[in-house]
């Protein structure tokens, strides 16, 4: 599913007048199959573009194009629900509220009217992929770790099947470990999905951008300020994300480091950190064998 | 729904309200209350209405916010007016089909009541729109100072108060955030008829319950760690003074008392 932005702006509703837009004029792609990391300081507009992308809010003024259909307001004039798109909130405690994780679970598709036993047959397929297991379906979601909560909103999520899934800041709070799982079952849906399910993923962690992006998306003070593939963007715009409070990957940095002591450029088609010390290390290895 | 809730937000405007000493809102505003409630005839909606639309052009405040404020109220308005229009008897019968029988007394005395509440409520929003949740709590401990003598815990009350209003807002924020994330996972909040409206907002309350009860363990535990104790003989950094605006506002409430009072005398 393509979800595309024309000049969408949204302001808040707020009492006073001075409030601002805190999305000015987005156009933007996000394109069917594709990992998309979304980056920005805090307040650039992330998790309001990701409600925009779900319909939970409708854009103040420009359009959202699905699969180049406008997404109209519904009959009461209010913001239209984008059945297909998962969304997975910044903070799992509001996504959580039933009083077992398997009816938390089984909430979503049941409200879209899938029947009982391919609920039950999901459930057990999900809980497994976000690396939990069938001994969790009793718990209260309030009881669980942070990483946990975290696993089990993706989980609710998943259940309904969704064509693109959004994920804000799903690894805040978590250590390396926790992280690292996330980043993965998510890649694992992903690639179970033959090239029909679109991640858009936001971050604060520049090492979690590098591992799997096909394309980053820069926020800045509710504007897109880039939206390129991590290779050139981390390599060749390092000065101007500094000026926009943004790090770079630690694979992109030890490149750099390398140019700038070497003078020499290696050519990478991936910053995944394996990938990069591989290529680092290729490169040793082939000037030793020169010299010998 | 955040944008409908007035209790506990502050409009930040440089108007006459803004600068009263909370003592001298809290006193006048009590005043107006009771005013309000001696009304009972044209004349005194009237005046009220003139007062209450005079107040709130002076708080530079736009009627926008406060017809707002209105709206979650609604619904207890028109019932209200629904229930004085057919359960009142008078005499002069309007309209009658079968056991239903509508009289002017009921059209007119379901209005005046839903005059006054409108009136009410615009008036004492305009008291937390102008007022920070902490100098109202303040002003309040400090009238109710004397109370002390009668060993009644008049600085932890105004501590409660202070956090209440200071944290409507956010629980009604906390509610936006769950009804969200229902409607993410599939929950039809519009094509329902009222009574699923209801049942439906029912699995919002448990989370809504649980998130607040962690909050107010924080809450305690941050008021703990700074030593608060029992709140007695605690110094303050802002003092309150009264200002020549303050008696002016007293006196116009009083005065706001003594002619509806004349009014009600003479209409009785
Ligand atoms: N419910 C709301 N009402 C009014 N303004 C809001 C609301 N939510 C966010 N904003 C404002 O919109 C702007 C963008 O907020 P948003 O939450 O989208 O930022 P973000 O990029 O997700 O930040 P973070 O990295 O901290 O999550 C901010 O200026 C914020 O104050
Ligand atoms: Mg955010």
């Amino acid at each position: 599913m393509d979800i595309k932005l024309e000049n969408v702006s949204y302001k808040y509703p707020s009492l006073s007048n001075d409030s601002w837009e805190s999305i000015r004029e987005l156009n933007c792609m996000f394109e069917t199959g594709k990992w998309l990391s979304v980056i920005g300081q805090t307040g650039s507009g992330k998790s309001t573009l990701m409600k925009l992308l779900k319909g939970l809010i409708a854009p103040t003024a420009g359009r959202l194009l699905i699969n180049g259909q406008e997404n109209k307001l519904s009959k009461k004039g209010n913001a239209q629900i984008i059945q297909e798109v998962g969304l997975v909130f910044q903070y799992p405690e509001h996504q959580l509220f039933e009083t077992t994780v398997l009816k938390d679970l089984a909430f979503g598709p049941k409200n879209q009217g899938v029947k009982k036993e391919e609920i039950n047959d999901r459930t057990k397929v999900i809980i497994e992929l976000v690396g939990l297991s069938e001994a969790y379906f009793d718990k209260a979601p309030f009881e669980l770790s942070g990483g946990e909560k975290r696993r089990v909103a993706i989980a609710t999520v998943l259940m309904m099947n969704p064509e693109v899934l959004i994920l804000d800041e799903p690894t805040a709070g978590l250590d390396p470990q926790g992280s690292k799982l996330i980043l993965q079952l998510v890649h694992d849906w992903q690639k179970a999905g033959g090239g029909q399910r679109t991640v858009i993923f936001v971050t604060h962690q520049m090492n979690e951008v590098a591992e799997y992006s096909d394309e980053v998306l820069v926020m800045n003070d509710g504007e897109i300020v880039f939206q390129e593939n991590p290779i050139a963007l981390f390599r060749e715009h390092d000065h101007e994300l500094k000026a926009f409070g943004l790090d770079i990957p630690d694979s992109v940095k030890l490149l750099k480091l390398f140019e700038h002591r070497f003078g020499k450029r290696i050519e990478v088609h991936s910053l995944q950190e394996e990938v990069v010390l591989e290529e680092v290390v290729a490169y040793f290895t082939k000037q030793g064998d020169d010299l010998l | 729904m955040i944008e409908n809730v007035l209790v506990g937000q502050f409009v930040e405007t440089s108007s006459v309200f803004h600068r009263l000493d909370p003592r001298s809102k809290l006193i006048s505003i009590f005043c107006i209350v009771i005013a309000f409630f001696l009304i009972d005839n044209a004349a005194g909606y009237l005046l009220a209405g003139l007062f209450v639309f005079g107040c709130i052009t002076l708080s530079h405040i736009p009627w926008r916010i406060f017809l707002k404020g209105l709206k979650p109220i609604l619904f207890i308005l028109s019932f209200t007016i629904v229930y004085h229009i057919l359960f009142t008897k008078g005499e002069n019968l309007l309209f009658h089909y079968g056991i239903l029988s509508i009289y002017i007394e009921g059209i007119i005395s379901g209005s005046r009541l839903v005059v006054r509440i409108i009136l009410l409520v615009l008036i004492t929003s305009l008291l937390t729109l102008t007022t920070k949740p902490l100098e109202l709590a303040y002003g309040f401990e400090v009238l109710c100072k004397p109370l002390k003598k009668l060993r009644f815990p008049v600085e932890q009350f105004s501590l409660m108060l202070a956090i209440t209003l200071r944290f409507i807002p956010t629980i009604v924020m906390e509610l936006d955030k769950i009804i969200e994330a229902q409607k993410a996972r599939g929950v039809n909040f519009e094509d329902k008829s009222l009574m699923k409206k209801v049942l439906s907002y029912i699995p919002i309350i448990v989370p809504l319950l649980f998130t607040s009860i962690n909050r107010a363990e924080n809450l305690a535990n941050a008021i703990d760690a700074r030593a608060y104790g029992d709140g007695s003989g605690r110094t303050r950094y802002k003092t309150l003074r009264f200002e020549t605006r303050d008696y002016i506002a007293m006196s116009i409430s009083l005065f706001m008392v003594g002619t509806f009072l004349i009014l009600k005398m003479l209409g009785g």
